[in-house]
């Protein structure tokens, strides 16, 4: 008999912002979900998020950021998650993000961006979409 | 008493659940222990504000949350809101001075500068600070985990420019778990 994996997800807050109300909120609505969530907790190095994503074997990462530096951290992040063999993984970045700023990061290899206000189903219809 | 035709309105509660009149008369008073127990403006038990003038004497300082990534955008700023009226200043801090770390430390990468004032060395203070009469002004830093550090640092530009440390005024936020709970 098998049972159906869960779908794993890691949360952090790269950078040094303490406003995690967000992330707190997503961490909750995805565990309701049904998902298998890590919220990794503040001033997160793009080098921690990485080793964590690997020891965790994660289908998907979500930032959360809200303190504009979202473009340098995501800079940082996208060539390291590569070198990892993690190219596979769901990326989404949400927080604070202005929408000029969307298609840049999707370059880096963002897979989704959710600004402030977007629906909490819609970050959970999404994940299930990419990695269904 | 209710007039003609006038609707009555529900009652309305204070958050502890005492029912606030819509108007309050000498009759009231005599009924919390009259005016020997409320006191005077200015002495105790301060039931009717802490000073004896209060805004009449002086007014609330007007202090806007303003500064910018540098100290010298931030030394800008800081003389226009001066030269217009402002007698207070509150000076934000960009990340990594709230978390007491240099803007050179690897963490810092992508945030000296945003959110507020990059401050690594006492010249960045007294750069921000240059042409600002300290004995005129009152300075609310919001700093939180770092406030021993730029107290300090607000103290040494003082001392430096000649000023009687007894003599300046101001505040810091000083809630040391912010940045960590």
């Amino acid at each position: 008999m098998m049972t159906e994996k869960k779908i794993r997800v890691l949360l952090a807050k790269p950078g040094l912002d303490g406003h995690d109300v967000g992330a707190k909120i997503i961490a909750r609505a995805l565990t309701d979900a049904g998902f298998d969530v890590t919220y990794m907790g503040l001033r997160k190095s793009a080098e921690q998020i990485v080793r964590r994503s690997v020891e965790l074997n994660v289908d998907v990462l979500g930032l959360s950021l809200l303190s504009r530096s979202h473009l340098p951290l995501c800079r940082r992040l996208g060539p390291l998650l590569v070198d990892s063999g993690l190219d596979s993984v769901v990326w989404i970045v949400g927080g604070v993000i202005p929408e000029e700023d969307v298609d840049t990061l999707k370059g880096l290899g963002v897979d989704r961006v959710f600004p402030v206000g977007k629906p909490l189903e819609s970050v959970v219809a999404f994940i299930r979409e990419k990695v269904a | 008493m209710k007039r003609e035709g006038e609707a009555s309105l529900p009652p309305v509660f204070d958050e502890s659940g005492v029912e606030i009149k819509p108007s309050y008369t000498p009759d009231d008073v005599d009924r919390s222990g009259g005016s020997d127990r409320i006191g005077q403006p200015g002495s105790f038990p301060f039931t009717r504000s802490i000073h004896e003038q209060m805004y009449r004497k002086r007014p609330w300082t007007m202090r806007q949350y303003a500064g910018f990534g540098t100290p010298d955008e931030t030394n800008a700023r800081f003389r226009h809101l001066i030269q217009n009226g402002q007698t207070g200043l509150n000076v934000p801090f960009d990340l990594p001075t709230q978390v007491g770390i240099d803007s050179d430390d690897p963490m810092a990468e992508g945030e000296v500068g945003r959110v507020g004032m990059a401050v690594d060395t006492l010249e960045d203070f007294e750069t921000a600070f240059k042409g600002i009469d300290l004995d005129q002004i009152t300075v609310s830093l919001t700093i939180n985990g770092a406030a021993v550090t730029l107290i300090a640092m607000y103290l040494a530009l003082a001392e430096k420019r000649g000023y009687d440390v007894a003599r300046l005024r101001g505040t810091a936020q000083n809630d040391i778990l912010k940045e960590f709970i």
